[in-house]
Parts: structure tokens; sequence; C-alpha cells
């Protein structure tokens, strides 16, 4: 074998340094357009930034060129580029198609998130972003609301302080659920659940903070790790046996996020609200007793998806062999979005009575992202529109009338654009669509 | 005319901006490099044809379609191509096209347009080229089943095509760059060929009728389309020139853009929609008592050159392919570090074993049991006869490389050999006598590279793709991969290609079908006259050289002055060569 230098120069602080050698081995093969096996010509594609931007600046790919060409100077920070750099989700899928055949090679993802960590040190940040994450570092929530509100969603629930009352299991809200009026139906739902199976649960009030992904998907990698050590040192003062998430978003940042940042994984178990009541049931703590008379499809979240993939962290560098053939010198974890959750939310909903469970034709490590996430709505609301309404017409060629998912921010932003729409397909949360089914207990059937 | 087409791009381009960025401290401050802009004339038309979201000359956009396969430690001036497009053109029907054409033209600018724009096949080769991105030109207009054909725009990928077709009976022919390909551009102005050529043809004759922008803006409807008949033939009742229109390799843009066609499709037995077996990215599709796989192998070259004939004739398999035993082996693995460890700790797979090269992949495809039976009666009859032998392959191995015969799915990976990548062949639209003799040339030109060199991949001995073309022809080709991070490796890659084709101009093998395009074609398509040809066909349609791409014009430049000089020296010293193609690569001259 011979020692190469996939790698930019010495002294460069670039944090695209790191990724020159993948950036080498793109060859504009345009995989990170479509899905890996597209079932129609409808829905082929993978990446709603460049179905909607056009160009292939927009695309994985294409901002993987012009990372390069940032950094090499051949292009500037422009009001285009910076569009099509975070006119962009951080969905992930034009990675999960980008390696069916270039493997470890390209891996865009880890280039877009340096990108913008890249674009961030340079100062460029758009406004909305900076806003999001002055936010994040005032009260700990991109959206700026105050600490105490975090916890109205539970205003008479009587539910336990895990910081103070030694609880089983942190309950974790989650900063999109827990100051969204729309998204506290889904956590009282959960909360009854929690109850009705005697778990011991409790919350950490205002003291829960962001996890930190979404300062990270920004490119601030520094305000990442500072939110996401406050959250660990939470996690660790409860002194619970396990994390319980309600957070799609939060479940992707401990898992997938905190290792990058050197923040290493709570001692205890972190769960998915989804798993952890399918597990429940199972071991026949909970039972669920209703119907729900209808087509639904289930949105797989990105977040809850491919991008809670457990990461491992490694310093491999590149080599060659066969002459020609770049390999890492070390054991490198390539994340394909198969280690996502997927299975446990559609199991909750096929144990509803009468309800028809018809999946999309993008769904699991291939979903299709609803354009909710990674400072693109706040930034490119046009964009994100776009993004709900090709997924949400998707849903209608299911012919469900409800679609369902387990993620605060997908629920919020697809109910929207599902609203505006007026044409009767209705978005719910997973616990949501439970509790109308508990609701209406089976007869006979 | 022409010093006034030059006036007229000048005035078109805006004086370029330059500016500094800021970096980390500590690192010197590259000036933005001096690439001109339109002018706001220009700009402020293309805007109002297109609208303003459609037109940009931004370079953080044009960077994207100005991305060289050359990289990696390589001078930073060889990521990217020489020529930067000076605008990126988004047209969204026929008539914008037609309408950028003609602007493009009314300021001296030149165009090439892309579909999918894979790799640098589709990037500006000169200066003063607007990029036409025909990305919102995506409609699959009809699949007619009962006529075996579809109506395509040219943003239609294989894969959207195949799963369309594949609900009514029917699939597609997806080339050798991979499933994300345009079935549109393959057709019309490339070379058009895929693995699964045994049974779905090449798109030289895929082609049906077609819709087509000229290199003057002018809008021409031919084959059948042009009589207002329909798009199901190619050669009247309206006008038909298919064969001088794309020729064998296609023009490559350089005469005009191709808007819409009509397009052959093949009957399909297989299921509707692919049911996945396997973990992402090593999917594979069921086989069943009517699709059937079978890897066979021989002692020599021979064999499966006697079996080939024996297969055409019979028509017994439906899919027929070589595959080097190398990339059956990346295939199998969804990343480069397994398939080394699977190859140093000799875990691979024996289908992927070396020694098991000389083979052919076959896929069997039958519309009930008694047919299936009778084809595989049929083939193994032929393997006996040819003394071949069949190789047990892992029924998950069997699933993924189906899926790969039928979709393409995985020919790209032969890319993840290093990302400078180039292609030749020998021996294409020939007989399959010439198999083992064209086998012998590869492995003798390449063994010096691989070997002493160590300048190109070190997989089997000659690396050749094969399979039956429109399930007659001999179809080679060698993919040879350098690498990235070197200039010698580079500039002998280039310098094998040159000398494969040197080799075939001296001891003719069939076409050689990579080679003639552009520069190339003056250089080694004198012999045929297909220079000449070409130029007139070129010069016929495009007196202003406005359409960017492969066809030449005739016009002598540098490299086609030089040629017959250097000609001798380079081949008769391969150090010069060598020397010579470290050069280009280095400099990109």
């Amino acid at each position: 074998m011979t020692r190469v230098s996939m790698k930019a120069a010495p002294g460069d602080l670039s944090p695209l340094a790191d990724v020159v050698g993948n950036i080498s081995h793109c060859w504009r093969c345009s995989h990170c357009k479509w899905v890996p096996s597209p079932v129609s010509n409808a829905f082929a594609h993978a990446c709603p930034s460049v179905q909607w931007g056009n160009f292939h600046a927009y695309s994985g790919g294409g901002k993987v060129i012009t990372a390069f060409a940032l950094k090499e100077g051949e292009a500037e920070c422009t009001e285009t580029a910076l569009e099509s750099i975070f006119a962009c989700t951080m969905c992930g899928a034009c990675d999960t198609s980008c390696k069916i055949n270039n493997g470890e090679t390209v891996e865009p993802l880890n280039i877009l998130y340096a990108l913008r960590a890249h674009v961030a040190g340079e100062g460029r940040s758009l406004p909305a972003h900076l806003a999001m994450i002055g936010n994040l570092r005032r009260v700990g929530n991109s959206a700026g609301r105050p600490r105490e509100d975090r916890s109205r969603w539970c205003e008479g629930l009587d539910i336990k302080n895990a910081l103070t009352d030694r609880v089983d299991v942190l309950l974790h809200v989650g900063c999109e659920n827990a100051f969204d009026p729309e998204l506290w139906p889904e956590l009282r739902a959960i909360v009854a659940l929690l109850v009705k199976a005697g778990v011991d649960f409790g919350i950490a009030y205002g003291r829960e903070t962001a996890t930190g992904e979404t300062a990270y998907d920004l490119g601030f990698q520094d305000d990442a790790r500072s939110l996401g050590v406050a959250m660990a040192d939470l996690i660790a003062a409860s002194g619970a046996r396990r994390v319980v998430t309600c957070s799609a978003s939060s479940y992707a940042g401990i898992r997938n996020i905190w290792p990058r940042l050197g923040i290493a994984a709570p001692a205890c178990a972190v769960v998915h609200i989804t798993d952890f009541v399918d597990q429940l049931i199972d071991q026949g703590k909970l039972a669920i007793d209703g119907v729900f008379d209808a087509t639904v499809t289930y949105h797989d979240p990105c977040k809850l998806g491919r991008l809670s993939e457990a990461y491992t962290p490694s310093n491999a560098g590149w080599t060659k062999v066969l002459n020609t053939i770049s390999v890492r010198d070390a054991p490198k974890q390539i994340l394909f979005g198969n280690g996502g959750l997927y299975e446990a939310p559609r199991k909750l909903l096929n144990r509803i009575g009468r309800l028809k469970l018809a999946e999309m034709e993008r769904s699991r490590v291939a979903s299709y992202c609803c354009g909710g996430a990674g400072g693109a709505k706040e930034a490119f609301p046009d964009f994100s529109r776009s993004a709900a309404e090709h997924r949400l017409a998707e849903a209608r060629a299911t012919g469900a009338s409800v679609v369902a998912t387990a993620c605060g921010t997908c629920r919020r932003h697809l109910g929207e654009v599902a609203d505006a729409a007026g044409d009767g397909l209705k978005v719910m949360g997973v616990f949501e669509l439970l509790a109308s089914a508990m609701a209406q207990p089976k007869k006979g059937d | 005319m022409a010093t006034q087409s030059l006036q007229k791009a000048h005035d078109a381009l805006a004086a370029p901006q330059a500016s500094a960025r800021t970096l980390a401290d500590g690192l010197e401050q590259p000036n933005l490099k001096r690439r001109p802009r339109l002018s706001s004339a220009a700009m402020r038309e293309f805007a109002e044809i297109l609208g303003p979201r459609n037109i940009t000359d931004d370079p953080a956009v044009r960077a994207g379609y100005s991305w060289s396969l050359a990289g990696g430690g390589l001078p930073t001036s060889q990521q990217f191509m020489e020529h930067w497009s000076v605008a990126i053109a988004l047209p969204g029907s026929t008539e914008e096209v037609q309408a950028v054409v003609k602007a493009c033209l009314r300021h001296g600018l030149k165009f090439r347009a892309q579909s999918t724009g894979m790799a640098a096949f589709s990037c500006a080769m000169q200066e003063s080229v607007v990029a036409i991105d025909l990305r919102r030109m995506d409609k699959l207009v009809e699949i007619d089943a009962k006529n075996q054909m579809a109506v395509i725009e040219p943003y239609v990928t294989g894969a959207q095509l195949q799963a369309e077709a594949m609900k009514v009976g029917l699939t597609t022919h997806i080339i050798g760059a991979g499933w994300t390909h345009s079935p549109l551009a393959s057709a019309t102005s490339y070379g058009g060929v895929g693995i699964g050529g045994n049974y779905t043809g090449n798109n030289q004759r895929n082609l049906m009728a077609w819709e087509w922008v000229t290199p003057e803006g002018e809008l021409i409807r031919a084959g059948s389309a042009g009589a207002g008949s329909g798009w199901f033939a190619g050669e009247g009742p309206g006008p038909g020139f298919r064969g001088m229109l794309r020729g064998n390799c296609g023009a490559g843009g350089g005469l005009g853009v191709f808007t819409r066609i009509g397009y052959k499709l093949h009957p399909w037995t297989g299921p509707a929609q692919f049911e996945h077996r396997g973990v992402h990215p090593q999917w594979g599709i069921p086989l069943s008592d009517t699709m059937r796989f079978y890897q066979v192998v021989w002692d020599d070259w021979e064999g499966p050159r006697d079996a080939a004939y024996g297969f055409m004739i019979s028509n017994a398999p439906t899919y027929i392919l070589r595959m080097p035993a190398d990339h059956i082996g990346w295939t199998l693995h969804p990343t480069n570090r397994e398939f080394y460890d699977s190859l140093v700790n000799g875990t691979l797979p024996d289908i992927a074993r070396t020694e098991n090269r000389i083979s052919w992949t076959l896929l069997v495809l039958s519309e009930t049991h008694a047919e299936a039976e009778w084809r595989e009666r049929t083939i193994r009859a032929i393997v006996e006869k040819t003394r071949g032998r069949f190789l047990d392959v892992a029924p998950e191995h069997a699933e993924v490389l189906a899926r790969n015969a039928v979709t393409s799915c995985y020919v790209p990976r032969v890319f993840r050999a290093g990302s400078r990548q180039v292609m030749t062949s020998v021996g294409v639209f020939d007989s399959f006598k010439l198999l083992p003799e064209v086998v012998k040339t590869g492995e003798r030109l390449m063994r010096p590279y691989r070997e002493q060199r160590k300048t190109i991949n070190q997989g089997v001995p000659e690396g050749f793709w094969m399979w039956p073309s429109e399930g007659r022809h001999y179809w080679a080709e060698n993919i040879i991969s350098c690498d990235n991070d070197s200039v010698e490796s580079g500039g002998d890659g280039t310098a094998l290609v040159l000398q494969i084709t040197e080799d075939h101009a001296k001891h003719p093998r069939g076409v050689n079908a990579f080679a003639l395009g552009g520069d190339l074609a003056e250089m080694y398509g004198k012999a045929l006259g297909l220079n000449t040809w070409m130029a007139k066909v070129k010069n016929a349609f495009d007196p202003e050289d406005a359409a960017d791409g492969l066809y030449p014009t005739g016009k002598k430049n540098i490299m086609t002055r030089l040629w017959p000089i250097a000609r001798p020296f380079l081949f008769g010293i391969p150090f010069l060569l060598r020397l010579a193609m470290r050069l280009q690569v280095k400099y990109g001259k």
C-alpha cells in the first residue's frame, strides 16, 4: 500500500479540509438526485432542494462541488450560492442515494455539514439562521420562546420533575413539541399512555434545552456542542435509567450528532417514544384497544429514520490499494441509513383495528423529506412548502386520507401545507392517531 | 463572419468581477478566478425568455457544470474543466430551448445542452458556451404499450422510464453509465450502449422519431413525427437521417438540442415492480422459476466465444454479460474497504475470483415454466458443448447481480476505483470471433501499467466488459481506472487509451467506439473518412459552429496539426507519450 495525501494543505483551518478526499471522488453521477430504486416517474426524486432549485448546485453533488469552489476561491458566497446551500433540509437523502454505488468514497452529507460550518465560519450565515442561533444561545430553543413556556403543554397533568424526583424514565419533550400548541395533544396522549402503563417518568420542565442538532445543521458546531453538553449533563443529573424522547430531531441529535461533537453518549439508554410504547405493548403493560377506520400512510421523518443511525467517530484517513483504489486506512463506519428507526411507528399503527396502512413509494431509507427542518423553513419558506407539497402528493397517491408521522416538525409542517390545500387530507401524529383510535374501542371485530 | 461573431461574444460577456475572499488566518488568499460573465443585455434577454430564476451566470452555480473527473491531489485547476460555461439556462419547453438558442446566436455565444449531465461528458469544451440544462423538461409524455414504445423528454431517466414501462409489461435499455442516464441523450447524442444490450438493443436503434432544435434555432420534427404521424419511426414518412445525425457515437450536443423522442421499449415478463431483497445498498430482486440466473465459466477464451454464438442463435438467455471478476466483487460489496478486505482475506465468493474471470453471466426470463425449462436445457447443452461449467452462486449474490443486469444499477461502481476514469474499446460491432484476440490485446497493452508502473487499477488482467449488442454484434469495452491523486497515473491512463487506439488503427478489430469524437475523430477517423463526413454534417447544420460538442468542424488546431509529426515519436518512444500525457493532465493543454 502507498499512503497518499487526500487531504487539504497543512495549515488549512477550513472545516472543509477534512473532506477534501471525499470531494475529489464526486464524479457528478447525479445519483444523489433520485431515490435508490424509483417505483414511478412521478416520485423518483430524492432531493427536495434540487427539485425546487433545479440547478445542479442545489443537489447533494452540486453542493459538494460548491464546497470545493468556495474553498479554492473559484466562487464566492453570493446570494445564489447561499440559497443553493441553505434551501436544503439536510435530510440526508442525497447521502443514502450516493452510497448505492459510491460507497465510502464521497459521503455527501458529511461534506454538507462541513460546507455549512465553512459558511458560518466565514461569517456568511443567513439572517434567519443567525436569529435561530441567537435564540438557542439565549433561551435554549431556536424559536426564541421563554424557557418557562416549555411546560405549558402539561399544565394540570401533575408530571414529576425528573431533576428533583427520582424517576425511572426521563421523558424528553423536544423544542418542536414543547412550544407548539398544535402538538400538545400528541404529548398529552403520550403521557396518558405512560400513566396507563404504570411507567415511572418525569420531565425536566424549563431546564430541558435544545440538544444541538439544529445548531449543527446551521453550521454552528461550537454552539451545537455547548447545547449538547448542557443536555447531556442534565440527563446525567436526572439519574434516570432511561431517556425516552418524544423528539425525532433530538433522537437523531443524541445518536448521530453528539458523537461527531465528542459528546459522550448518555450512560442510560436513549429510546424514541414510538419504540418505547411499542415495547410496553409487547411486554403486556399496555393494550391498544381501538379502531381507526381509514387508510393511513406513514411518513418516515428523516431525523427518526436515516439521520438517527448511531454514529461512531473515527480518525481514519485514506490510502490506496490495488494501485488506484481509495480505501479508508482504519475502520470507519459508513452510514447507509439502515440503522434508523422505521418499524416501531409502523407496528404501532398496525396495532389499531381497521386501520389500513398504505406505504408511500419513497419510504424508510429512501423517504422523501417534508421540507421542515435544517433551517430551510425559516430561511426559504417557498422551498419548504414545495417539498411538503411533493410529499403530500405522494401520500394522496396511496389513497390514504390520513398521513401519520412521528416527528413534531413533520407533523406541523405537513399539516400546515395539507390544511392550505384544503382537500381533506389530514396529518396526524402517531400518538394523536392512537388516542383517537382508543377513544373508539373495538366492538367485536 | 468569424470576426463579427467574436465581437458579439465579447459584447455579450461582461468584465469579470475579481474579488478576494476571506480564509482562516495564516492562509494565502487566492483571488477569485477571473471568469467572464454575461453582459447585462444578454442576461436580461435570457431572463425574459426563461424567467429570472432559470438563468444564472454565478460562478458558484457554474462550478457544478464545470467539474472534471480529474481531481484529488492534482492541481486545483484540474478539478475543474479548462473552460467554464458562461451561464446556465434552464428551459422548460421546446419553445424556450429554441429561444435560448436564438438568443445565443444573437449574442455570438455558443451553447451545449445536457440532461442529467453525468461526469464531464457535457461540460463546455470551449469559451463562451451557455450550458442548457434540460432538467425542467422531464415529461414522460406517453407509453404506448401496444406498440412497445414511449415518448419522452430529455430529463426522464432510465430508471424512471423502466419503472413505468414494467407496469405495462415492458422494459427499457439502460446504458452502462447507469440508471440515472437520460435515454433521450443517449439515443440522440452519445454511444447508447448498455449491459442489457443483448435483449434491449442499443440506443442508436431504439431511437425512433425525434424533435430537434437545430444549431440555427430551427425546430424540426423528423421521422414519422415530421409528418404528424406519431413518434413510431425514425425514417420517414417525414425527413429521416438518423444515421447522419448521430452516427456511431453521437455529436454530444454538437448538432443542437433534442427535446423529445419516440423510444423503443422491449417486452418484460418479470414483475410489474421490483421487490427488494437484502439490505440497502445491496438490494437484489427475487429470482423465480421464470427468472433464472446462471454463471458459466471456461478455462480459455475460446469457450465463451463459441458459447456466445450458441446463445445468440438459440436466443435462450435473455441477458448475456461478461463482467470482470473484480467488478463483480465490487458489485457484491457495498464499500471499497469491504471488497478489499474480502480479497486480502481470501473470502471473495467464487464468482468474484480472478481464476473464474473467463465467464458469461446469464439471466433468463420466461413466460412459463415450460419455456424456462427449455431455455435451461438449451443453455446447459451449449455450455457442455463448449466445455464450460456452472458456478454455484449464493442466492443473495445472484439476486444482486440479476438486479444489476436488468437495471445497470451497480455498473457505476467501476468509478469507485478512482475518480479519474478513461474508457476505450476494441472489437466493437463486429463478430464474436474477435473475442480471444481482443482479450489478448487488452492484457498485452495493460500489463506494463498494471504490473510494472502500477499506475492503473490492478484488477483482472484485461478488464473487459462484454456482451452481444442487439443479440448479434460483439461489444467489448475497457474501463481504465487511474489514481486521482497522481499526475503520473492520470497521464498513464490517457497514454494507454491512445496506445490501444493506435494499436486498433494498425490492426483493426471492429469499430473503436469511444475514439471518434472531437480531436480523436481527426486523429483516427481518417482511415474511413469519418472525420470528413462528420465535418460535412456539422458544417451543413451549424455553419456558425455555435453548438459545442463532439462533431469536428474540420478546422485544425494545435493538437491535430502536430499529430502527424508527433505520432511516430509518441508511439515509437512510449516514454515521450507518457510524458506528453502527464503534461496534458497537469496543465490541461
